[in-house]
């Protein structure tokens, strides 16, 4: 959805400064690569990635990531995981397998990515690789600001509301920024503190990445060229992540980080075949007695409707007319699903709360034949 | 090695395309984690939460609360929880809607409590973030002002902020800043 | 025509503008334009490199299509040099981009003085022999040399140099886009003789000094009547001394949590100091008891300040004076400096006075402390304590560089002593 902006073109070669800035970053990349090699097919999309539904994502081998946010990296790891499909083993079907490679940079570092659901860590194993973004406490910057940073946050978190009631603040329109930047200076002057200057207001407000060209070519490089391998099996695959650290001197580091088992994006979850007949109730019943499950009190949600909810009250009531229909209904009718169920469990009389996914399979509900009476209904 | 001519031989359909309706979009770890969250709520019954886009928007809802002690007992406050997609990776947004004289919220609604902040952590959840919400009611602190002249009132006299509460949830001026009653 | 400085924004957060200028004042040669040197100069020129030689003899063939995107069909039987440095100048039309239409072997044979102008050359698949012709050439005309080869899935990056640089930024920038065998690039760092005064670390350990501090950094964590008791501290000199106000037993639980760490833990070191025959804590044990100490201090379990203050109190244990690395420099026989020394032994020479006079064993002050809990009004002046100590060395440096370039006869003014080590 990105368009250019004045500060792209040094670090991508495809945008001209001259002629490009404001242009939509996909469709200009897109024309530029075609009209340099001739046979190549490149169809841009300016859009949100949410904007695409899965089909869209279902159509590719592969989806390489030039994402900017975890935000963004979850999402797309959430959908290419949804295609994954395990067998009654708990083995991963090679065919619903949809391989991501990932790459980043700041600065002189960056890192690259392999992920394979199934048999890699997914993007939610090992989101903790993410440290949170450094939040100021509000009353810090209202009553002991100290450094300039501070000064700016107040006047974008506090001062920008407190003034301009109900106007949210964008961060791309210069005025909004330029007047951030005036009213940290003056409370910068106010406490006697130095440092505040327009490009570090840009820098803390929109979280600016600073960039070099080498950097983005060494990790987009290894994404390259690890896509190269997958789709055409030349070579083993990198595994599974990749730091690079060119501050001093360089040092690039391959960590093969390991699968959260449990993970509810990627794992495999459990299995569990029901009659069509079964109500909720029945099955969050059966979710307590299951001997790899035995959660009690369990609520119960679909792809993204709460089927069941034990509290708050106000949520209970809403759900409580589902326990008596049947499970398959609610599922409207397919063969085979994934809900997640939270519950507590408990082991040696501890108890853990904990969100488990199921894969519920409908004993004799073909899915092909299924699908075809529904279509020609 | 994967075989992706495989991936691309298969065709995989969801139900809801056959029915011709909407594909559905892919829940998140966090919207996974934040039904957790809500499913196992235990509040006081000075709390109580509200879904204004229905049971399956968990990411968006409001929290009211009545403190039945301290100064502001009798008052009704509305909070507005916004939850990214990346919790608990990231704190949820809370804004105060209800306008109040209090240390540690300001006039547009902004609460200081460090949780939502600097001192979330993924293991945190919404049950604690509503408590701290509650305790801030109950003992409302002037270490870490947001409203520098309500934590000043509240430091040098106490009587004096207490009545200022009274008059401000009454629906009066304190000072120049006026504040819509919320006693019911 | 967008500023320069918006232009490079993402860059400059990075280097600087001291960083840019060097950049822009470099000119790089690169011998064999195929894809593994085109890609390597693209990085360069989008930087905003000084200028670029592109020497190559060859033309443009259907095979360099599939794998160089700075040629295409319409420079089939051209000469690639142009062709590359064409499309390179249009990404940058600051940097000054030359080509010599010649084949490299050829010029190493025949002229090695060409090589001469450069700040830096790369040099592309050429084969052993030519690689140590060149080497030779390089070290003779002090101009660094990186080898570049791919092959394959594999490659090599090598640097050669003899020069003593400043600010080689631009060597990060040569890293090439194809195909890179990562573990071969950790031969990278070993520059033999590579000097950096000036770089910009992103992430370092504050220089606090509360293993050392001076004088009036001492006096700021000492309260008043305390002073007149510790007569073998350095004369105090009151107007320096911001902070012996400061009472860190103050009883207000606001001032109490917001008295900077740094305060608290100089404090802490002088109480401690007094009670052991002035002895630092050393074992494990006194460190242990140092910090116990500091909780001991605590009045509410919520102090920041404080927690803030045992996490950081391995820097009061830390040991004082430089490092070994720094002594190695110090000891350098070329530290020894001759009329034909370059600035950076001048530099060299003027820390080593600076140490064994003002600095009383410390090296410059680089005067910049950390974000802490504090109150507005003790960190804005704790930092300015910091701030004047840091300009006070930089006065002193200078003037040593100066005494220095006196001595060898040479002129003052051009001289950036500013630059820290």
């Amino acid at each position: 959805m990105d368009r250019i902006d004045v500060t792209n073109p040094i670090v991508n070669f495809l945008f001209s400064l001259l002629e490009d800035v404001g242009k939509p970053k996909a469709e200009v990349a897109a024309k530029r690569v075609m009209e340099r090699l001739s046979g190549v097919n490149i169809v841009p999309h300016f859009c949100r990635i949410e904007d695409k539904d899965l089909d869209f994502y279902n159509d590719f081998n592969i989806i390489v990531l030039g994402l900017d946010s975890v935000e963004a990296r979850s999402y797309i790891n959430a959908v290419a995981c949804s295609f994954l499909e395990y067998d009654a083993n708990d083995n991963p079907k090679e065919e619903t397998i949809k391989p991501m490679v990932d790459g980043g940079t700041e600065g002189f570092k960056g890192h690259a990515r392999v992920i394979i659901p199934g048999v890699t860590p997914c993007f939610e194993c090992t989101i903790w690789l993410f440290p949170p973004q450094v939040k100021f406490p509000l009353c810090t910057l209202a009553e002991t600001p100290r450094t300039a940073a501070h000064c700016i946050e107040y006047a974008h978190l506090i001062k920008w509301d407190e003034v301009h009631s109900g106007k949210t603040f964008d961060p791309d329109n210069p005025e909004h920024m330029q007047w951030v930047y005036t009213e940290a200076v003056k409370r910068a002057e106010l406490f006697g503190i130095p440092g505040v200057t327009y490009s570090l207001t840009q820098g803390v407000v929109k979280n600016i990445i600073p960039a070099i060209a080498s950097t983005n070519a060494i990790i987009s490089a290894a994404c390259a060229l690890e896509t190269l391998k997958i789709v055409s099996g030349c070579s083993k695959t990198l595994s599974n992540y990749m730091t690079y650290n060119g501050v001093e001197g360089v040092h690039i580091k391959v960590t093969e980080f390991v699968r959260d088992k449990d993970c509810l994006v990627c794992g495999p979850g459990v299995l569990i075949e029901l009659d069509t007949s079964c109500t909720l109730q029945k099955f969050i019943d059966m979710v307590k007695e299951h001997p790899k499950l035995q959660l009690s009190k369990a609520s119960v949600t679909y792809q993204g409707k709460n089927l069941y909810m034990q509290a708050p009250p106000v949520l209970e009531e809403m759900t409580r007319a589902n326990l008596t229909e049947s499970l398959f209904d609610l599922m409207r009718r397919v063969p085979s699903g994934t809900v997640h169920v939270t519950g507590t469990t408990s082991e040696n009389g501890k108890k853990t709360s904990g969100v488990r996914k199921l894969r519920v399979a409908f004993k004799g509900v073909d899915g092909i034949a299924d699908m075809d009476t529904a279509g020609g209904a | 090695m994967i075989n992706l001519f495989k991936v691309k031989a298969k065709q995989r359909e969801t139900a809801e395309n056959v029915n011709g309706k909407a594909p559905v979009k892919k829940q998140t770890a966090g919207e996974l984690r934040l039904h957790k969250d809500i499913s196992e709520l235990n509040l006081p019954k000075s709390c109580t939460i509200s879904f204004p886009n229905g049971k399956d928007d968990l990411m968006n809802f409001e929290v009211t609360i009545r403190p039945d002690e301290g100064y502001y007992i009798g008052g009704t406050f509305l909070f507005s929880f916004q939850v990214p997609s990346v919790y608990p990776h990231e704190p949820p947004k809370v804004k105060c809607k209800t306008k109040v004289y209090h240390p540690n919220i300001d006039l547009e609604g902004n609460v200081c409590l460090n949780i939502l902040r600097e001192d979330w952590k993924p293991v945190l959840n919404i049950n604690t973030v509503i408590y701290g919400l509650f305790h801030l009611f109950t003992q409302p602190n002037y270490e870490d002002p947001l409203n520098h002249d309500a934590a000043a009132v509240l430091r040098d006299n106490p009587k004096m902020f207490e009545s200022n509460v009274r008059r401000a949830m009454a629906g009066g001026y304190v000072g120049q800043t006026f504040f819509p009653r919320c006693i019911s | 025509m967008a500023e320069p400085k918006v232009k490079y924004d993402r860059q400059l957060r990075i280097w600087g503008e001291q960083g840019q200028s060097a950049l822009e004042k470099s000119s790089v040669c690169l011998l064999n334009c195929g894809p593994t040197g085109s890609e390597t100069l693209k990085n360069l020129v989008l930087g905003g490199i000084g200028s670029i030689t592109v020497v190559d003899g060859s033309k443009v063939e259907l095979g360099d299509l599939g794998n160089n995107f700075m040629v295409d069909e319409s420079s089939l039987g051209e000469s690639k040099a142009k062709c590359v440095c064409a499309f390179l100048q249009e990404l940058n039309d600051a940097v000054k981009a030359k080509f010599i239409e010649e084949y490299p072997d050829k010029l190493i044979e025949t002229s090695p003085s060409f090589f001469s102008q450069f700040t830096l050359v790369i040099a592309t698949q050429l084969v052993e022999d030519k690689m140590i012709k060149l080497d030779r050439i390089c070290r003779e005309a002090d101009v660094i040399l990186i080898f570049a080869r791919s092959y394959g899935l594999t490659g090599l990056v090598r640097i050669s140099a003899k020069v003593k640089l400043r600010i080689p930024v631009f060597v990060y920038q040569l890293m090439h886009l194809t195909v890179v065998l990562y573990a071969e690039l950790n031969s990278y760092c070993d520059y033999p003789e590579h000097t950096v005064i000036e770089s910009k670390p992103d992430h370092f350990l504050d220089d606090l000094r509360l293993n050392n501090p001076w004088p009036e950094l001492k006096s700021s964590g000492i309260s008043k009547f305390e002073i007149d008791d510790i007569s073998l501290l350095h004369s105090v000199n009151a107007e320096n001394s911001f902070a012996e106000s400061i009472d860190i037993n103050v009883s207000d639980p606001v001032a109490h949590k917001h008295i900077p760490y740094v305060v608290i833990l100089l404090k802490m070191t002088t109480e401690w100091a007094q009670n052991h025959g002035g002895a630092l804590p050393s074992t494990r044990e006194e460190k242990k008891e140092f910090k116990d100490l500091l909780k001991s201090r605590m009045i509410s379990l919520d102090e920041e300040n404080y927690k803030e203050a045992a996490d950081a109190s391995f820097k009061v244990f830390a040991p004082q004076g430089i490092s070994s690395n720094l002594e190695r420099i110090l000891n350098d026989s070329c530290a020894d400096i001759s009329s034909n020394s370059s600035d950076f032994w001048v530099m060299v020479a003027a820390l080593k006075e600076f140490i064994t006079h003002e600095g009383a064993g410390e090296v410059p002050l680089d005067g910049s402390i950390p974000d802490m809990t504090s109150s507005t009004e003790h960190y804005v002046n704790l930092q300015k304590v910091y701030q004047a100590k840091a300009e006070a060395d930089v006065c002193a440096m200078e003037k040593h560089v100066r005494n220095i370039l006196k001595k060898l006869g040479r002129d003052a003014s051009g001289q950036n002593s500013k630059s820290k080590l």
